[in-house]
């Protein structure tokens, strides 16, 4: 009897061990997987878009939104983000300048037009819909390594080629989500899907990104990303037109003197 | 010590040396990727480094031309100070005709001369003259293998969205304004219960390629069914704005924000009030000015040269929320003998410290607020005092809190004062397990005058909720109430809400509740003004 118990136990301690080397592994994996994503993407510098966003509700009806986006890689911090909203007609004018911490809040700030007020605002909860989309905030600020957790989970065929499917656990307290999941291409390390979990752990969005273009030779691009939300039935697609690189924009074009001259 | 300096300068300069070069250049390499090793930080933009580069190394291009980088040449990378040294715009400019010269094709050296450039990249030179093209270096492969500095995708697109400097067309925006007001009672000297307003403006705008010149042209109309005080033609803006490096100056007629605060905004004073426009006094006229504003690491300094005053838009003889004698604000009296070409001035130095704002401000010359006087034809005349003022904003965030002060000193001939709002905004998203953003805002004001101040707020405390639906309609919703803390009875409820109806229509409700039972109190004479407005702005 003696025996069997130690042996069980040598047995259960050695499963464990197993496991516990398994996902120490997975771990070390995701993380790796990660930070070749991340390196992989570095050094593109400064680029402008224009986006359109198509919201649906759960019955079909569509609105549009317009804006044009500028951003900034910043090394050693998380990037820098203005927004130029012109569609619908009656927040046009409205700009929106988001300095990203890959740890600390971000620093954000908003142009009113009617009032020409620069108004600064608290940024500590990303969970909110951004322009009434099914965008969260968080779901668009720049990909950085201090903000999650990572584990690979497994090597899974998506679209026409292979991905790592990788589990992201957010570090903020203050994120929206219990975990998300996401499907890299093995090609370029970039997410063909992502699965956003709430923080009740039930599946409440999926994010397909398409239409992957590569840029400078090195950097590639979705143009369509839909985010579709299961709990609502509601859908966003948000259509990316126009990318250029190297529109030699500085750190004076994102700070809140040039936010008051954004047009 | 000397020796020892010189052995710091010497291991110094070495070590500097070892980073200064990049390099050899291999067949996978591009220029842009080289440069991205090279920018040492953000403040240097990617065109500037490009610049840098390709200026330092002639030898490592063929025909001077950046598509035609050579494999196994060294790059030297130049000083920091040095990419900085050409602007930007230039860069830009210079960059855009460059990557369109074919590897084959020399390119020209000039980077000033845009619209020559643009020409030569259009239609190359016969005879390609370059002079620091053809030098050939020992250290140099005898066979260059061509490397393009972007892809030929890229460099079509680029090609297409720039066009070589001037204007983009103007941005044309249009908003017509339908207004309806109800007073539930009729006005105390007999004025209308139904008031209808309508406005319209236009905004034009012209941006040049590279952002430095902005030209803005915003006139404004309104109609006043009652009141023919309320009927205005203004220019919004219209000024012209250059933005160099690190300033800005603008010339010409604009409106101006200084403020943290939501309840009152005391320390903005450059643009006069339009009071007709709403009691809450947010809707501005706009104001002729000379302003520089210079910034750096020391914060934001700016100044403004005001030559031209504007006298307060105040109720007439048949509109409401007025005292009982009616206002004649057609002969305002000035204190300063220029009257309302008195050179107005004004100073504001703004910084953030991390999660702290603060700004420091002061201005002389006319007062925006009038003091009525009696006159002879029992009306009320508008007096302008000569002013000084001085102000201090701060705020602070700290989680979903925004904790905000905005305080004045005031000296006039007749009285000096002081007076402050102090309070916070804490925000709550995603209440009742909805998308809804919850705001709470409380202030309190203060004014050193007491009972004697012509404002509502000398002792009272403001409390206000906002809702923000963040739904398709940007439905949003703020309630709030100003309560005298010296008198239970005089107390102001006011409700502002909207949401869009399509992509060109937003609908706005508007309502007023005035409380008091004090004639010395400034609501006392507004008290039967309570009102409902509604109001449709179409944007086209």
């Amino acid at each position: 009897m003696r025996n069997y118990l130690s042996t069980s136990l040598l047995l259960l301690s050695l499963v464990s061990a197993v496991n516990c080397a398994t996902l120490l592994a997975d771990e070390a994996k995701g993380l790796a997987i990660a930070q070749e994503r991340k390196n992989r993407d570095a050094g593109w510098g400064d680029s402008e878009s224009l986006t359109s966003m198509i919201l649906r509700s759960a019955g079909g009806d569509e609105s549009r939104r317009e804006m044009r986006t500028a951003a900034l890689e910043v090394q050693g911090d998380g990037d820098k983000g203005l927004t130029l909203f012109d569609e619908p007609r009656d927040v046009r004018g409205t700009a929106f300048l988001n300095h990203a911490h890959p740890t600390a809040e971000d620093d954000q700030w908003l142009y009113l037009p009617a009032l020409k007020r620069v108004k600064r605002i608290a940024s500590r909860n990303k969970s909110g819909p951004f322009m009434g989309s099914e965008f969260a905030y968080e779901d668009l600020s720049s990909f950085e390594l201090a903000k999650y957790r990572f584990n690979y989970l497994r090597d899974e065929p998506c679209g026409d080629g292979q991905c790592f499917v990788i589990e992201q656990t957010p570090a903020d307290e203050y994120s929206s989500y219990s975990k998300t999941v996401a499907w890299l291409d093995k090609t370029h390390y970039q997410p063909i899907k992502v699965t956003y979990y709430d923080r009740k752990n039930s599946l409440l969005k999926t994010l397909s990104l398409e239409d992957y273009k590569l840029y400078l030779e090195k950097y590639w691009r979705p143009h369509k990303l839909t985010m579709e939300n299961h709990q609502t039935g509601k859908s966003t697609d948000l259509l990316i037109h126009n990318i250029r690189f190297n529109t030699g924009r500085t750190a004076a074009d994102f700070d809140t003197n040039a936010l008051q001259r954004a047009r | 010590m000397r020796t020892l300096l010189t052995v710091v300068a010497l291991i110094c300069t070495q070590a500097q040396a070892t980073e200064t070069t990049l390099g050899p250049v291999q067949s996978a390499d591009t220029l842009w990727k080289l440069a991205t090793q090279a920018r040492p930080d953000d403040q240097v933009a990617m065109v500037q480094v490009i610049y840098a580069l390709w200026q330092a190394n002639p030898h490592a291009f063929t025909l001077n031309n950046i598509n035609a980088l050579r494999q196994g040449s060294q790059l030297n990378i130049p000083q920091r100070q040095h990419m900085l040294s050409i602007p930007v715009a230039v860069a830009r400019q210079w960059y855009n005709n460059a990557i369109t010269i074919p590897a084959g094709r020399p390119a020209k050296a000039s980077a000033n001369v845009s619209n020559q450039a643009a020409a030569e990249a259009e239609q190359p030179t016969a005879v390609p003259v370059v002079t620091q093209a053809t030098e050939q270096h020992d250290d140099t492969p005898p066979q260059p293998t061509s490397v393009p500095a972007i892809p030929a995708r890229q460099q079509t697109k680029t090609q297409a969205t720039t066009s070589v400097s001037g204007f983009t067309p103007p941005s044309q925006d249009y908003t017509l304004t339908l207004q309806q007001r109800y007073y539930a009672k009729p006005g105390d000297q007999a004025q209308a219960k139904s008031h209808s307003r309508a406005s319209v403006s236009a905004e034009w705008v012209w941006q040049s390629n590279d952002r430095a010149h902005l030209l803005a042209l915003e006139p404004f109309l309104r109609w006043d069914q009652q009141d023919t005080e309320g009927n205005l033609i203004d220019l919004r803006q219209a000024y012209w704005q250059y933005a160099g490096d690190g300033y800005d100056i603008k010339t010409g007629v604009d409106i101006v924000f200084w403020g943290v605060t939501e309840s009152q905004h005391l320390v903005d004073v450059i643009n006069q009030t339009d009071l007709i426009a709403g009691v809450d006094g947010e809707a501005k006229l706009g104001q002729p000015m000379f302003n520089l504003n210079r910034y750096g690491s020391a914060g934001k300094l700016a100044v403004y040269i005001l030559p031209y005053f504007r006298p307060r838009t105040l109720a007439g003889q048949d509109g409401r929320l007025r005292p009982p004698l009616p206002v004649n604000s057609d002969q305002p009296l000035y204190e300063s003998a220029q009257a309302e070409r008195n050179l107005d001035f004004a100073l504001r130095w703004s910084q953030q410290f991390g999660a702290l704002d603060l700004a420091l401000s002061y201005f002389e010359g006319n007062n925006r607020e009038p003091i009525l006087l009696p006159s002879a034809e029992n009306t009320l005349q508008p007096m302008y005092l000569q002013m000084q003022q001085l102000g201090i904003e701060a705020q602070l965030i700290s989680g979903s809190w925004i904790w905000k002060l905005e305080s004045i000193y005031r000296k006039t001939r007749q009285q000096d004062f002081s007076a402050a709002t102090l309070g916070f905004e804490y925000t709550q998203v995603g209440v009742f397990e909805t998308d809804w953003d919850w705001a709470w805002i409380a202030e309190y004001q203060y004014d050193s005058r007491q009972q004697l101040a012509p404002v509502p707020g000398q002792n009272d405390l403001f409390i206000g909720s906002r809702f923000v639906a963040n739904d398709a309609a940007g439905s949003e919703m703020l309630l709030g109430l100003l309560q005298d803390l010296d008198n239970s009875a005089s107390k102001s409820v006011k409700l502002e809400a909207s949401m869009r109806l399509s992509n060109t229509l937003r609908l706005r409700i508007d309502a007023w509740l005035f409380q008091s039972n004090l004639p010395s109190d400034t609501l006392y004479f507004i008290r039967h003004d309570d009102y409902f407005q509604l109001s449709l702005d179409y944007y086209f």
